[in-house]
């Protein structure tokens, strides 16, 4: 037998015996034999303190925060609940939008 | 499932310890892992399970050493490869078996067609090595880089094996009556 013809009838012998094998309670034997580990959700909040502390540093230390402050001071107040209906409509939309461009990709 | 979405689930694994995310992976590569054991054990379907069972979980416990620089499936088999050598070596499994025993477990545990024997039969005369890169090439579709990679070996050794093996079969199929 010739090297391709080889490598095309052990390819077709081999694929014809290719079986999928059906989960039957394997995985979650698996996941409860899994070792617990200390949850490392911690490592998130810890950079999200981090950042936002170093944020505030820099708008104390810069003075941005004071000038914003008498920016907004002399804005009308139904802007600001303009502003605070607006932003979970914003929100909101901006999660349908992701969700439905990830469903789209993983069905 | 792609292998960004693999990557996407391994870093939920590192950094947030998402068990969710493990099984999505152990749900998604079970069949084959299982299925590769079940061929280099002759079809011995507990000795499988365990085996598959224990590659999953120094998966999750090793899971950190994952680099990202070969696919996850590939790190995934590299593991399996050596859960398989080190159970083999301490257990010497595969000297110690008679042949009519494994054909007896064969066909008490598995429901295939003896036609599917011949797979097992074939496998018989080749070595552990070239059992393992045949059934990674054809059966399971790795590449000859990807299998130098799980095998650890250089890039032509794995291309040899996989010859010799070819060979092998090719006397081998010929003389049971299989011809293109």
């Amino acid at each position: 037998m010739k090297t391709d013809k080889t490598d095309t009838l052990l390819k077709s012998i081999f694929q014809e015996h290719k079986t999928e094998i059906a989960d039957n309670g394997f995985s979650n034997r698996v996941i409860r034999q899994l070792p617990e580990n200390n949850s490392r959700e911690w490592i998130v909040w810890i950079f999200a303190a981090m950042g936002l502390s170093i944020t505030l540093f820099l708008c104390l230390t810069s003075g941005c925060l004071q000038s914003a402050l008498l920016v907004l001071h002399q804005v009308p107040l139904y802007y600001f609940l303009i502003g605070i209906c607006a932003f979970p409509m914003l929100g909101a939309v901006m999660y349908y939008y992701v969700n439905s461009i990830r469903n789209y990709r993983f069905v | 499932m792609s292998s960004t979405e693999d990557i996407r689930l391994v870093s939920q694994v590192i950094l947030l310890n998402d068990k969710k995310a493990f099984d999505n992976l152990v749900r998604k590569y079970q069949s084959p892992i299982r299925r590769f054991f079940l061929n280099l054990t002759m079809g011995d379907a507990p000795l499988s399970d365990d085996l598959a069972q224990e590659t999953f979980i120094k998966a999750y416990l090793n899971i950190n050493s994952f680099k990202g620089l070969s696919g996850f499936s590939t790190w995934l088999y590299r593991i399996a490869y050596n859960v398989y050598y080190d159970s083999a070596r301490a257990q010497k499994h595969y000297e110690d078996i008679e042949e009519s025993v494994i054909d007896r477990k064969y066909y008490a545990e598995n429901d295939f067609s003896p036609d599917k024997m011949d797979i097992q039969k074939a496998l018989k005369i080749l070595r552990k090595e070239e059992q393992t890169a045949v059934l990674l090439f054809y059966m399971e579709d790795k590449t000859h880089k990807e299998i130098a990679r799980i095998m650890d070996c250089p890039l032509g050794t794995a291309k040899t094996y996989i010859l010799k093996g070819k060979e092998k079969l090719s006397v081998y199929f010929k003389q049971a009556g299989y011809e293109n």
